[in-house]
């Protein structure tokens, strides 16, 4: 038989809710804690991420200006021949102020920067125009169908 | 034979080493709180730096082309605003970032409409926002967290 | 019960609290919260290596675009700049010190943090223009709670920069 109105082991009660306390407050801010440190490193990643793929930016620029003035070409013409043949994925137009190209550097995290330069018909150097981080696609999962609402009455 | 007294005596200061030791154990549930609430605080104040910093250097490298991003006095605002010019489905819209009331906050309005600073969505809770064009180099800004901590950040322009 | 009231006894046990139990609940508690507390010790620590990485990331990303826009004249890159020479060098480091409240600090003052930055040229530039291997450290010289390492890598980035050294300035 249960003597609830005993007072003996009190204190002990009293110790396992002081040590319940303890526990749940210790727990909780070591999980806060964690769960900060966590984002604080997908930051991080997330940056060297980006400063990796801008490195890639930099090498193509200083890959396009050393073409300009180390291969012997005289139009731009040939400058664009030369390009599209080691680089399919760079897109060229002719434009009133001369040569415009476009291309887009992809990281495998899905990471993507825009670049665009222009090359004027006197061939000084590849101007860069626009280099611009581009937001991530957003991807619907498979499963969203839409239907049209059908409506009784 | 024990005096009474002293049989009180007894119990006066049992009672009384129950009552500290309850008092000491309070105090110890009370401190781990408040300790508790101090890691608590600091995580969320470092927090929302890291989500002003990010996108503040997220929203600049997305819209980083000439004449994009400018600097303007806003009405009813305190701080000068950031202004990013875009066009969406043949529309003019400005995106305009400004610190108000203790929150970075965002708006989209389109390009003659007019700023409503009341129409807006909180990004991340500062004590102070700063952001400067240098220009032909970058945009520089710099972000002070509730705690008092400053942030300095750089955006360069690559114009040649 | 029965026995006592027979004898005349008075009982004089009383149903209540005893020292002895009170010394061994406080010694109890005193030894478990002692572990306990230390986690939040734990928890102080975790948080400071957030901070710290945090911080690497914004300084390192502030002085990565200073470079980019090739302002020598900021505080982090102020000493780092090109001799009058026809050549640029195909390596130039810099040590950038914080305190423990990442401020910067000066070469001979103690520090807890060490940012160390390396630009490598490799091939030779265009037009007046190098392209740079970036390297940046993040080092902390002091170790955590938790470890004996001091020293220890807090964060590391890699990346390119195409920048020219206009002559005229100076290197350290």
């Amino acid at each position: 038989m249960i003597r609830l109105k005993s007072r003996q082991g009190s204190t002990s009660i009293l110790i396992i809710l002081a040590f319940l306390m303890l526990i749940i407050f210790s727990v909780l801010a070591i999980s806060s804690s964690s769960a900060d440190y966590r984002l604080a490193q997908r930051n991080a990643n997330w940056t060297s991420d980006y400063y990796q793929l801008e490195g890639r930016v930099s090498e193509y620029r200083y890959n396009l200006d050393r073409l300009l003035y180390n291969e012997n070409v005289t139009n731009i013409d040939e400058i664009a021949d030369i390009i599209r043949e080691r680089d399919p994925e760079a897109f060229i137009e002719f434009t009133i102020d001369g040569m415009n190209l476009t291309r887009i550097f992809e990281a495998i995290s899905g990471k993507r920067i825009l670049l665009s330069m222009n090359l004027d018909y006197e061939m000084d150097s590849f101007k860069p125009i626009i280099i611009k981080e581009i937001p991530l696609e957003f991807q619907y999962r498979e499963g969203i169908e839409f239907e049209d609402v059908e409506v009784d009455g | 034979m024990k005096n009474k007294g002293s049989s009180s005596t007894e119990l006066i200061l049992t009672m009384l080493l129950l009552i500290l030791f309850s008092l000491a154990t309070i105090s110890l549930v009370v401190s781990a709180s408040g300790a508790y609430r101090g890691s608590v605080e600091s995580i969320e104040d470092e927090s929302q730096i890291r989500v002003a910093q990010s996108y503040l250097y997220t929203k600049f490298r997305q819209n980083l082309e000439p004449d994009k991003i400018s600097i303007e006095k806003l009405p009813g605002v305190e701080k000068n605003g950031i202004i990013i010019t875009d066009s969406v489905l043949g529309e003019n819209i400005r995106t305009i970032i400004y610190f108000n009331e203790g929150y970075i906050r965002e708006a989209v309005f389109f390009e003659d409409a007019q700023f409503d600073p009341n129409a807006n969505y909180p990004i991340a809770r500062l004590k102070d926002l700063e952001v400067n064009i240098i220009k032909g180099k970058g945009i520089e800004f710099e972000t002070m967290s509730d705690e008092g901590k400053s942030f300095k950040g750089f955006v360069a322009f690559i114009t040649k | 019960m029965g026995f006592s009231k027979l004898m005349g006894i008075k009982n004089k046990r009383k149903k209540g609290f005893t020292l002895v139990e009170l010394i061994i609940s406080v010694g109890i508690l005193s030894v478990a919260g002692a572990f306990i507390l230390l986690f939040f010790a734990y928890s102080k620590d975790i948080n400071t290596r957030a901070y710290d990485l945090d911080n690497s990331v914004y300084h390192s990303n502030y002085i990565i675009e200073l470079l980019k826009a090739e302002l020598w004249d900021e505080e982090p890159l102020i000493d780092m700049r090109v001799l009058e020479t026809s050549k640029p060098p195909d390596s130039i480091s810099k040590e950038i010190r914080f305190d423990n409240k990442w401020e910067y600090v000066e070469l001979d003052e103690g520090h807890d943090y060490v940012l160390n930055l390396n630009l490598e040229r490799n091939e030779d530039g265009v037009n007046n223009k190098d392209l740079y291997d970036v390297t940046i450290e993040v080092i902390k010289t002091k170790p955590y709670f938790r470890s004996l390492t001091k020293n220890m890598t807090i964060y590391s980035m890699e990346t390119k920069v195409y920048i020219s050294l206009e002559e005229g300035d100076s290197y350290d």
